[in-house]
């Protein structure tokens, strides 16, 4: 059976960040090993991005911030999962993020943050076997 | 099976579910067509097609209409991936309830839209969505698979922009209902106009195409993109021709549900096979006569390919 | 080339040595430059071949400047020490400008926060979160005077690195030296204010690209009549470098940037010999080491080569390559971040031996937070021990003269000529930029960087090699929240202590002329009528709109 189902994944830029280097490559090299990535752009409040979430039934929101707003848009983003109910939606990070706020964030209900540097392949894995719906 | 037509975690449910093949929910759509009027839109990259979309969503929602924007992107034919990255030209949709924005993948089908997409298209005709605009890349074959879904069909241009060669393809001519010169404000735009309309024909239904500028980034003539839509489907209506373009819909549907089965089957070890014999002492027409003779088999067993 | 054959001879000779010792110690595969510019095991004068001293070269301070745009460089005056700054409020930040002037520094350089980058004041709900992070919050004249509290602006000379909003933030700076008692004629600095890199690499555009480019030349235009000691834009290639691009991407894009601003001030009306001599650039200094030198060299030599064939104008510094370095961040790694010390003193080295006039280091913890002030303490070092200590800057140019070195700034100049050549193809910079010419090209370095970082192909010193487990010990700055609040309170009080009316009449000029004539005067005005920064942002987005731009891969 050809198989239909993909992983799809949504990177948004939340804020006025507007380096998206990272989140560009990230999104090419996801899609590179199989994942429907969406893309948002930048300049992304918290309302885009989870109405985006759910618009597009993704399994992934990964957020890419550097500029040192991470602590304010997560907290709106997991907010806004939590009150419309995307508990089957993995919450990943990317970007400049201290060790104790990463500490911080996780402890909130983010899975993951990935430092600069991080191997693509890496951040791959970790979503194949962390999202919360089977492939099937 | 439908609770809450307005819930649009559900609504993304059920798509991702008809996307991935599901017999019944497809059945259910058809069943449940309430006559969306359904826009294609198409043109190469850099034409300005999601901020089009994006101005023209943005009228008809000013009439009270639900709108549905289905954006399409090619998947590698590598890996299966694809980046889907029409929406970030819609940004100014989301203060808006009545409108939903879903980007699909051509999901290995190459240069086309994927086998379940019409059925997307249905169910969003079933939900109640007043207008279901398409917006696809234009690498050729998409252009054709939209000219079976939609109603109307819209090419979107820019002016030929210093020495570089713009080749207007033939696909498009003809499956083209308006044609718009958009960016009209940054080149020789009348110089296109000319060009289109030079290779413009009526079309075998009697809807002569028509041709319109605009500036969608300011808003500049899409007041007149929308009527000449309007009149389009106005046209099928009074011309007694959208029951003929549902059919060609339907059609289309049933040839992509039966592409998949038949890719399903290419798929498989029959296949190689019915290849493997063929080489040997087998003939080409009884080749083809055996995998459908299997095709058929299957079903009439409630076989599962 | 004289005594040719000798060389090539002997070259043969050399190639048996070569074999022999390669089948015993064979050589790294595929040694390439940073920028994937292939390398030979040497270079030698077959090289160069009939190189042509007085025509690549020329004396230091002499067309066409490759080795240096003054006779004695450094060795009559340092390149000024300028460390990037800024964070919280314009109270904070006036703190840190004061240490660094006690340390060392000798030209300030302001950063501001994504807010302020972006025109937006801090009351602005678009902002939530996002205050004092990234540098420093200035909306009002009054911020821009705490900022310089204490310290004497016509003795200094000021970066200001912003770029939609840039003349409004020149306007700033202007009035609050005015206040001080400063003359306009005396005031020495820059702004960044380069708007056509920000549609190809940093994203801090507001509006579109044509009404941007006219607020450019306004400012080019106003400087060459009123600030004659001000830079009215430093046209950029560090953006485009950290966004992706390979040096030779830098190089390219950045002049063809400054060739187009040169053109477009030129159809205003003004004279080259008028504004030329005042655009100054800024490049980043990555860690290939000699590719950077010779990348600066070879940018000194394409500028001045440029600008005599297009322009010809009639004065010497008209064809002077003036820039600031930085450091790269994107080279800083987060993994093991004393180590990026390192990187950036061989940075800065080349930066130096590269010809600079004005140089930034980064700190060792920018992978993590903005600096501490520990950290950007061993920055400021870094470049006085290069200064003072390593006997660098004792000689001009000193590595001109190297095979390799020549070799490379010529490459690296056939390989810019190539693009400009690809640019105008195309229609030019700005055909280019709508068309996603250049964020093509970035996009699709950056990719390949990418994948030669994760197979190896390149290595990241504690990322891809010699990693260890590690817990990050380094102390972090942290932006206090309350520095927000005082902020807004100070807003607010600006606000209400200010005749709006006078302010409106204000404001409604800069619409009114927006398109018609040079808007500085009617900015400063406004500034002077107690318009915060983002009501005159917010009064031209209304005649220009904003721009949303297209994603390109």
């Amino acid at each position: 059976m050809i198989k239909m189902r993909k992983i799809r994944v949504l990177i948004a830029k939340p804020g006025l960040d507007g380096h998206d280097r990272g989140a560009k490559v990230l999104a090419r090299a996801l899609m590179e090993e199989g994942f429907e990535v969406i893309y948002t752009g930048i300049h992304q409040t918290a309302e885009d991005i989870v109405r985006t979430a759910i618009e597009e039934d993704v399994d992934v929101i990964g957020l890419s911030i550097l500029s040192g707003a991470h602590m304010y848009h997560f907290t709106r983003v997991l907010e806004l999962m939590k009150k419309n109910n995307l508990n089957d939606v993995l919450l990943i990070g990317g970007g400049i993020v201290p060790t104790d706020d990463k500490e911080k964030l996780k402890n909130m209900g983010v899975a993951e943050i990935f430092m600069p540097g991080t191997p693509i392949k890496e951040i791959s894995e970790f979503i194949r076997k962390n999202i919360k719906r089977p492939l099937e | 099976m439908i609770n809450d037509v307005n819930n649009k975690m559900e609504i993304s449910k059920l798509i991702t579910k008809i996307e991935n093949h599901d017999d019944e929910l497809s059945t259910w759509a058809i069943k449940n067509i309430k006559g969306a009027q359904i826009i294609g839109i198409t043109g190469v990259f850099g034409s300005g097609k999601s901020t089009i979309i994006s101005k023209l969503a943005l009228k008809y929602l000013a009439e009270n209409k639900k709108v549905a924007i289905l954006g399409i992107d090619p998947s590698s034919p590598f890996s299966g991936g694809a980046v889907l990255g029409d929406r970030i030209r819609m940004k100014e949709l989301n203060k808006y309830d009545n409108v939903y924005v879903r980007s699909l993948s051509s999901r290995g089908k190459i240069g086309g839209l994927s086998y379940f997409t019409a059925d997307v298209v249905n169910l969003f005709d079933a939900l109640g969505y007043d207008i279901i605009i398409i917006e696809t890349v234009g690498s050729g074959q998409d252009e054709v698979d939209i000219y079976n879904i939609a109603h109307t069909v819209v090419v979107i241009h820019v002016p030929t922009l210093g020495d570089e060669v713009q080749v207007i393809k033939a696909g498009q001519m003809e499956i083209g209902d308006i044609f718009v010169v958009n960016k009209a404000d940054q080149g020789p735009a009348d110089e296109k106009v000319r060009e289109i309309e030079t290779l413009i024909t009526p079309k075998n239904n009697g809807w002569s195409p028509k041709i319109v500028k605009t500036v969608a980034i300011r808003n500049q003539n899409i007041d007149e993109l929308k009527n000449l839509i309007d009149e389009h489907y106005k046209f099928l209506k009074e011309n007694n021709l959208l029951k003929e373009k549902l059919i060609l819909r339907i059609k289309y549907l049933i040839k992509q549900h039966l592409n998949y089965k038949l890719d399903n089957i290419m798929n498989s070890t029959l296949s190689d096979q019915i290849a493997e014999k063929l080489l040997k002492d087998k003939d080409v027409k009884s080749s083809v006569n055996e995998l459908l003779k299997i095709l058929g088999d299957n079903y009439g067993k409630g076989g599962n390919i | 080339m004289e005594k040719e054959e000798i060389f090539k001879e002997k070259l043969e000779e050399w190639k048996k040595v070569y074999e022999k010792s390669v089948s015993i110690m064979p050589e790294r595969e595929n040694i390439k430059t940073l920028s994937g510019i292939s390398l030979k095991t040497f270079y030698s004068p077959l090289d160069l071949g009939d190189f042509d001293y007085f025509e690549k070269l020329g004396y230091p301070g002499i067309y066409p400047f490759t080795r240096g745009i003054h006779p004695t460089m450094y060795r009559s005056r340092y390149w000024t020490f300028r460390e990037f700054s800024g964070f919280g409020d314009a109270i904070e930040t006036n703190k840190r400008l004061k240490f660094l002037i006690e340390h060392g520094e000798t030209g300030l350089s302001i950063a501001f926060d994504y807010p302020t980058l972006l025109g937006l004041d801090a009351d602005n709900p678009l902002t939530k979160g996002e205050f004092g992070k990234a540098g420093v919050a200035i909306n009002t004249l009054e911020d821009m005077q705490l900022m310089f509290d204490g310290i004497s602006m016509k003795d200094i000379s000021t970066s200001m690195t912003i770029n939609g909003p840039a003349a409004i933030m020149w306007g700033f700076y202007i009035v609050a030296a005015e206040t001080q008692g400063a003359k306009r004629s005396e005031l020495r600095g820059t702004i960044q204010n380069d708007i056509l890199k920000e549609y190809m690499a940093q994203k801090s555009f507001i509006f579109p690209p044509e009404p941007s480019l006219k607020l450019v030349i306004d400012t080019i235009e106003f400087g060459s009549k009123e600030l004659p000691l001000w830079n009215p834009i430093s046209i950029s290639g560090y953006h485009i470098r950290e966004a992706g691009a390979t040096a030779v991407q830098e190089a390219a894009f950045t002049l063809a940037n400054g060739l187009t601003y040169v053109e477009e001030a030129i159809k205003r009306g003004l004279d080259v010999d008028d504004f030329a001599y005042r655009l100054s650039f800024f490049f980043d200094s990555h860690i290939d080491f000699f590719e950077e030198i010779a990348k600066f060299r070879a940018i000194r030599r394409v500028w001045a080569k440029e600008m005599k064939r297009r322009f010809n104008p009639k004065k010497e510094r008209s064809l002077w390559m003036r820039f600031h370095t930085q450091t790269a961040g994107v080279s800083l790694t987060a993994q093991q971040p004393e180590n990026n010390i390192i990187r950036t003193t061989l940075e800065a080295l080349a930066a130096v031996l590269g010809g600079t006039q004005s140089l930034h280091t980064n700190s060792m913890d920018e992978a993590w937070a903005l600096p501490s002030e520990k950290a950007v303490m061993i920055a400021l070092r870094t470049q006085q021990i290069i200064a003072e200590e390593s006997g660098v800057a004792n000689v001009v140019d000193p590595l001109g003269g190297s095979y390799y070195i020549e070799w490379l700034t010529d490459k690296i100049e056939e390989e810019i000529y190539k693009y400009f050549d690809k640019i105008e193809q195309i229609g030019g910079v700005i055909a280019g930029i709508k068309k996603g010419f250049f964020q093509r090209e970035i996009a699709k370095s950056a990719y390949e960087f990418q994948k030669d970082i994760e197979e190896k192909r390149r290595i990241l010193v504690g990322v891809n090699k010699y990693r260890i487990d590690e817990k990050l010990e380094i102390p972090i700055l942290k932006v206090p929240d309350e520095l927000e609040e005082r902020h807004l309170a100070r807003l607010k009080k600006f606000k209400e202590d200010r005749d709006f009316s006078k302010t409106e009449e204000a404001l409604n000029r800069i619409k009114k002329y927006a398109d018609e004539q040079n808007l500085m005067p009617y900015i400063i005005d406004a500034i002077k009528s107690k318009a915060t920064l983002g009501e005159i942002v917010n009064a031209l987005k209304e005649v220009w709109g904003e721009y949303i731009e297209p994603v390109i891969w």
